[in-house]
């Protein structure tokens, strides 16, 4: 029996008995006879799953005439229970893949149970695009042990069913996209959390759940995704918004997985309300500002009266000088006035009120100049300046003092040696090394005030052939109000500070104040200026 | 001859005076800054001791209005200051001050200074 031609040929020529000439040497001839021939129902569907054509095979198979098959939905044969799964296959088939021997069942025509193996391959156009579907069945129930088939399918329907039901109840929304933004799966949990329903998430675009503003960021951010192909989260840190179907937004983050198929990259993508945590944070926020607000507010507090106590101490400092200096300048007077009219005794009684009242006003001096420096308010003005200069001013500072004891001071520096130090500090600090050299050395002695160049720096020495300073005090030497026990002259003298403003005024230009000393010798103070 | 001194301390006031009255000046005193800058000018002393911190106008505005006045643009004008004030000498002079010492001053370096600058 000739096989009537089933298939539409693509001119649409219908049905058309070939006639002897033409038969046999056309091709289309050939597929038709191929097709007609097959043992296998060989069936083609449309995209939606609309039946096509029809073969012998497939009337045989499923009971369906031609004219009865064509145009019905595929879903017809259905097993109960098993329409999903045809979805399923078609859904993949549609994407472009093939599914190789699916052993299920089907139904027949007049209802019973059939068992099949189903090959399915996408029907593609010259431009490589799906526009429809095939199949091909083979017939299995006498083949095979149908109990056997019956039982696997159940199994596999159990666990389709379980991993739907772990899909559909997993407590974070779950999509999965395709490569298009297509959502091809949505979870309960995405229907609630989106406020659609099923129907309306699958199929739809991505993009409906992204709110506008961010629409442009996103298409760019999944087309990088899917080039990377590597799992991340998404908006970790960042301000993520989605939209509800009613249009409100609200703040998500999102995990994002690759599926990796030939076909290309589906992602599937795990959304997760955050509107709660970023209230946490932005509270935790605005209490770290309260905070800080608070910490600056106190320390500008504690600068403010850092500023009035060096106020303070500025004011009282004339308050009290300004008595002690007419003291010593009428002391001065009268030394003047009495040094040839008054006896030894009262000039001596002079002397001692201009010594202690001199004394007086060093120990003022150097308590103020300390908590100057503690509380900050001492402040360096760096300035060029020429170091012989300032040995010089020093030396003719203090001459009365050495020459009196027939001390031998001299300054001897590198030319040109100029350096960046506040003038003022470093007489200072030199006045004060320079007297106690000359305090502490024994008459006749020596002393030298010393700049040398170094690389970067200069290195100031006073070096004296006094006294010397025993180990033991040598490092409480530069503790306020130390003194060491006596002087050459047997007295008590100096504040006992000299030495620790001096270590400060030093620390301010950047350098350390350091002594070696051998008793019966002598000491050298010494000390490093940045050089200009 | 005049010589100017301005000093707010009544008993600093009279440590100067104390210190120059031998030198046979006219001495002039002034207790601020303001009342400082109307004795200059109106008598046109030959020398000026200031003391630095003066009420109603400090030591340096003195110098400064003063260094302005045509006959009063070499008059020496004498800085006294506290130690460890904060006060650079270097400063004062670009100010306008001709010599800056140190308080407490020794009667015989004023007297010295003085005559330098006036013989």
């Amino acid at each position: 029996m000739t096989p009537e031609p089933m298939l539409r040929p693509p001119e649409g020529r219908r049905g058309t008995r070939p006639t002897t000439a033409e038969t046999w040497s056309d091709p289309g001839r050939w597929l038709t006879a191929i097709v007609e021939s097959s043992d296998s129902a060989v069936i083609a569907e449309s995209l939606d799953g609309i039946i096509m054509t029809w073969n012998a095979a497939a009337s045989r198979i499923f009971g369906y005439t031609a004219d009865e098959a064509i145009g019905m939905p595929i879903f017809r044969l259905a097993y109960p229970e098993e329409e999903e799964s045809i979805q399923i296959v078609l859904d993949a088939v549609r994407r472009g893949e093939r599914i190789d021997n699916l052993q299920t069942s089907r139904r027949h025509k007049d209802g019973h149970r059939i068992f099949v193996s189903l090959n399915l391959f996408p029907i593609k156009d010259e431009a490589g695009a799906v526009v429809g579907i095939a199949k091909v069945a083979t017939d299995l129930t006498n083949r095979k042990n149908a109990e056997e088939i019956e039982a696997r399918i159940r199994i596999e329907l159990l666990a389709e069913r379980k991993y739907r039901d772990l899909l559909h109840h997993a407590p974070d929304a779950i999509l999965e996209v395709d490569d298009r933004g297509r959502i091809l799966i949505a979870n309960r949990a995405a229907e609630k959390l989106f406020g659609y329903e099923h129907d309306e998430l699958f199929g739809a675009s991505i993009e409906m759940l992204v709110p506008e503003a961010n629409r442009p960021d996103h298409a760019n951010h999944r087309a990088a995704f899917v080039k990377a192909g590597k799992a991340r989260p998404m908006g970790y840190g960042r301000d993520l918004n989605a939209k509800r179907k009613d249009g409100s937004e609200f703040p998500v983050e999102i995990s994002l997985s690759p599926i990796v198929m030939e076909t290309g990259v589906l992602v599937v993508a795990a959304i997760r309300d955050v509107t709660e945590r970023r209230r946490s944070e932005l509270q935790l926020r605005l209490l770290q500002e309260d905070y800080l607000g608070e910490l600056s507010a106190r320390q500008q507090e504690a600068e403010r009266l850092n500023r009035l106590k060096s106020e303070f101490l500025a004011s009282v400092s004339h308050e009290l000088r300004t008595p002690l200096h007419t003291i010593i300048g009428f002391a001065d007077l009268l030394h003047e006035d009495t040094d040839h009219t008054l006896t030894g005794r009262q000039g001596r009684f002079v002397e001692n009120i201009r010594r202690d009242s001199e004394h007086l006003l060093a120990l003022i001096n150097d308590v103020l100049d300390l908590s100057h420096i503690e509380a900050g308010g001492l402040a360096v003005h760096p300035r060029e300046l020429s170091l012989s200069a300032v040995f010089t001013e020093v030396m003719d500072a203090l001459r009365t003092t050495w020459e009196e004891k027939a001390l031998n001071v001299t300054a001897s520096c590198d030319p040109d040696l100029q350096l960046l130090a506040d003038p003022t500090r470093l007489r200072q600090i030199l006045t004060n090394l320079l007297s106690n050299a000359i305090k502490f050395t024994g008459r006749g002695g020596s002393v030298q005030m010393r700049g040398t160049k170094e690389v970067g720096f200069a290195l100031i020495a006073v070096e004296d052939s006094g006294i010397g300073i025993a180990p033991e005090e040598l490092s409480n030497i530069f503790s306020k109000f130390y003194q060491v026990g006596v002087t050459t002259g047997g007295v008590r003298e100096g504040t006992g500070l000299g030495l620790a403003i001096c270590k400060e005024l030093v620390e301010m230009h950047a350098g350390t104040l350091s002594v070696a000393s051998q008793p019966g010798v002598g000491s050298t103070f010494s000390f490093a200026i940045p050089l200009l | 001859m005049k010589c100017l001194i301005a000093d707010d301390a009544a008993h600093a006031r009279e440590l100067l005076w104390s210190i120059l009255e031998d030198m046979g000046f006219d001495i002039l005193e002034a207790a601020d800054g303001e009342e400082a800058i109307r004795l200059a000018i109106l008598s046109l002393p030959q020398v000026i001791v200031l003391n630095i911190g003066l009420p109603k106008k400090s030591g340096i505005e003195v110098v400064s209005t003063l260094r302005r006045q045509a006959p009063l643009q070499k008059t020496p004008i004498i800085a006294l200051i506290a130690a460890a004030g904060q006060y650079e000498h270097t400063h004062l002079s670009q100010a306008g001050f001709s010599r800056v010492l140190v308080k407490p001053v020794n009667p015989a370096e004023l007297r010295a200074v003085i005559s330098e600058f006036t013989c």
